[in-house]
């Protein structure tokens, strides 16, 4: 039996997606082991060997880990979140979502085109749900110039053609 | 555009969010003993002031939490806004 992850594909495979230029860089990040969290209290997802954990809500959070060949973080998650609180959960996500990354010092300004929540107001490690011309999106910032934007597949496309579209100003 | 203010996320575009209608509107007891009239009180019939309104809001495309708004329907202005489902 071959390599089952060569089977597969990613929302934006063979779009021709990315920019690399000395002002901004996007890409896709795709098959990013994603798992959701119900709990009070942050989950020790560094712990875990997770990369981010973002909160999407009040009980709610987004942790984010290197692509895996199995779901990987939700067992240990589990454990952890669940230890001492019975309502907690964690629920690996992973085809919920694609990961485009966006970074350099133009980011801000591509994303700020298509989204009326004022990023600015987002510090580093902070995360917003919204959205992002139409896509629902959850947005992370991971440095001063530097984003994770988290879509559902169906929207990729779309928004890949946009961001492409919007960049052009600020390559 | 109409700004709704979710108690979590703060003000946001009215677009991300999904009207509830008018707030504190209970569920009945015993739906069943109801007479036709009354069951379509409880659907249809509410008070739609002029004035100020208390009513539910959801947060669909950000927190996904339902909270209540009291807002002005002339003004739009809105003055209190509470956590919770019910
Ligand atoms: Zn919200």
């Amino acid at each position: 039996m071959g390599d089952v992850l060569d089977l597969r594909r990613s929302p934006l495979a063979g779009r021709g997606f990315g920019v690399d230029s000395p002002r901004l860089r996007m890409a896709e990040e795709p098959f990013r082991s994603l798992v959701e969290v119900r709990s009070q209290a942050r989950p020790e997802a560094a712990g875990v060997g997770a990369t981010w954990c973002w909160q999407l809500g009040p009980t709610w959070w987004l942790v984010d880990g290197a692509p895996a060949t199995e779901p990987c973080l939700e067992v240990p998650l589990a454990g952890v979140v669940r230890s001492g609180n019975e309502g907690a959960s964690a629920v690996d996500v992973s085809a919920q979502r694609t990961t485009v990354v966006l970074a350099g010092e133009n980011a801000e300004r591509v994303l700020a085109h298509g989204c009326p929540i004022d990023l600015s107001r987002v510090p580093v490690g902070g995360c917003v749900q919204g959205l992002l011309v139409g896509a629902q999106v959850a947005i992370g910032r991971t440095g001063d110039d530097a984003f994770r934007v988290y879509v559902r597949p169906a929207f990729a496309r779309h928004l890949a053609a946009w961001l492409t579209d919007a960049a052009v100003e600020d390559l | 555009m109409l700004r709704i203010p979710c108690p979590h996320c703060g003000e946001r575009d009215a677009t991300e969010f999904h009207y509830g209608a008018a707030a504190g509107v209970d569920y009945p007891t015993d739906p069943a003993a109801l007479t036709d009239g009354e069951w379509a009180a409880y659907l249809f019939v509410r008070a739609n002031p002029r004035g100020w309104f208390r009513e539910r809001w959801f947060h669909a495309a950000g927190c996904r939490l339902w909270f209540h708004v009291e807002r002005h329907t002339v003004t739009d202005q809105v003055r209190t806004v509470r956590e919770g489902a019910a």
